[in-house]
């Protein structure tokens, strides 16, 4: 390690993770409102995770165990090289087990593992704006928030109804946080929205580009838009995990031929080969057993 | 050197370079967040580091006809400029070397308005290295966002300062075209799950409207 350029601690001068967190307590203290922070450029593309990154490096100690996801994978690329940056930057250990994680940093998935008090899940958000797409001015979107003019809102929703029968949005769906704010929980499926309700985790939300931070404490009221004679609904499966044959859990769509042939699978992977650990097999399990190394020590 | 400019100003011709007010400390664009309605300097500072085919196409889009503000050359030129770092843990300013800059002032036709008496308006361009295009770009840009200042009816693209502003940093512009790269198959699900039961309630409403025809036309 000494014969290359060493870097301070998670990588960010220490001034700027004093104002990242100085951002981070005042989106605590306003559950929901999306705080300006003074985004840096961080060594991968904006759009890349950078606002999560930079909340990440900002409130990580030596002592964390860090696990990182995309669309509920450790082992998607995104994951993979945002784990390896800050076992290189901050040295901590890393896992892939939601359980043994004290933070988690996520792009569009809410692990299955419920999460615990202490733990801090990491969202990385492309537009935190949830007007963004009825009023693209932030000029326009700040008076919205603050005059808690969010009727466009509620107009869109009914309008989805009146076409297609239903709410027609199935991701980054809008919810209110303690009966104030809108807030977009980032492309997560809606599935994810309830978990967010109430969770003991803090959930903190980086938006790199757009130099938002916003976070939810532990045991705040989450409740996604909805009208008395529509309410709310999650995504349905009809079918169990092909592998390890869990129900109630967000399942991907595996093309396996050239034919349409498919199956349905876990979205969150430690989720699923926990499951299979457990001896839970799906119709399409192979016959042996998975040996997975979980959890690297910090070096 | 004395600026071309500086020449028509001994008239009046032109409108005075423009001064912030003396307790202006001038903004960073690298250190605080953006926000809307914005001071000229940050704006300037946003256009240098645009990108050179986004304000190309909008400076280029003003000389035809949206937001029309014909414009002179008053002067480019290029040189070398000393650069020092400001670093937050160094008591000093770390010299670092100088850099090439390519500067642009442009003169604008301007026939007065409520706020402001007939003459020559300025544009102002400032960007790294010999980039004469750029700069002129850059300018034509600067004199279009002046619009609302100067009192003019914003109705063009090029005069909407939050839309230029946030779509004209390259690095964020690259970077999120870009992640469309990584996997999205988790919300993609969410949506094709909406549209196949969108589509099989489609099919079902369509079947039992056959069906009715069918039996209205046997009756």
């Amino acid at each position: 390690m000494t014969d290359i350029a060493t870097y301070n601690f998670a990588y960010l001068d220490e001034q700027t993770k004093r104002m990242i967190r100085r951002a981070i307590l005042k989106g605590i203290a306003i559950p929901g409102y999306q705080v300006p922070f003074a985004s840096r450029e961080m060594p991968m593309p904006y759009g890349w995770g950078t606002g999560g990154v930079q909340v990440t490096a900002s409130i990580i100690g030596p002592e964390d165990v860090l696990k990182v996801i995309d669309q509920g994978a450790d082992d998607t690329t995104n994951a993979v090289s945002i784990r390896a940056f800050f076992k290189k930057v901050a040295n901590v250990a890393v896992t892939t087990e939601t359980a043994k994680a004290t933070i988690i940093q996520t792009r569009h998935r809410i692990p299955e593992h419920p999460l615990t008090s202490g733990q801090v899940l990491v969202y990385q958000v492309p537009i935190p704006e949830p007007l963004r797409f009825l009023e693209p001015r932030e000029t326009e979107t700040r008076k919205m928030h603050a005059l808690e003019e969010y009727g466009l809102m509620h107009v869109k929703l009914y309008e989805d109804i009146a076409r297609h029968g239903r709410i027609a949005t199935t991701y980054a769906y809008p919810v209110k946080v303690e009966g104030r704010y809108v807030m977009d929980p980032s492309p997560t499926p809606k599935f994810d929205n309830p978990k967010m309700h109430r969770s003991p985790a803090l959930q903190l939300f980086g938006a790199g580009r757009e130099k938002r931070i916003y976070a939810l404490p532990p045991f705040t009221d989450v409740v996604s838009l909805d009208f008395e004679d529509h309410p709310f609904e999650v995504q349905t499966f009809d079918q169990p995990c092909a592998l390890c044959a869990a129900e109630n859990v967000y399942l991907d769509e595996v093309i396996l031929d050239d034919h349409g042939g498919h199956m349905f699978v876990c979205s969150d992977t430690d989720h699923c080969e926990k499951r299979r650990e457990q001896g839970h097999r799906g119709h399409l399990a192979p016959e042996t057993p998975l040996a997975l190394e979980k959890t690297e020590p910090a070096q | 050197m004395p600026r071309v400019s500086a020449i028509l100003a001994r008239e009046g011709l032109i409108e005075p370079d423009g001064d912030m007010p003396q307790d202006h400390v001038p903004g960073d664009i690298t250190r605080e967040p953006l926000e809307f309605p914005m001071a000229r300097d940050i704006r300037l500072q946003a256009l240098s580091r645009g990108d050179e085919g986004f304000l190309l196409a909008l400076g280029y889009s003003t000389q035809r006809g949206y937001a029309r503000n014909h414009p002179f050359v008053g002067e480019v030129r290029i040189g070398e400029v000393e650069l020092e770092l400001d670093v937050p843990e160094l008591p000093f300013a770390a010299p670092l070397g100088s850099v090439r800059v390519t500067e642009c002032q442009m003169v604008n036709q301007f026939k007065g308005s409520a706020k402001a008496p007939p003459q020559f308006t300025r544009g102002y361009g400032l960007v790294f290295g010999q980039s004469e295009r750029k700069a002129m770009a850059m300018a034509l840009c600067d004199r279009a966002l002046r619009a609302t200042e100067l009192g003019e009816d914003v109705v063009a693209a090029a005069q909407d300062e939050e839309f230029v502003i946030s779509h004209s940093d390259n690095v964020q512009a690259t970077g999120f075209v870009e992640h469309l790269k990584l996997p999205h198959y988790v919300d993609f699900q969410a949506e094709l799950d909406l549209v196949r039961r969108m589509r099989a309630e489609h099919d079902t409403r369509e079947n039992a409207g056959k069906a009715e025809e069918k039996r209205e036309a046997a009756e």
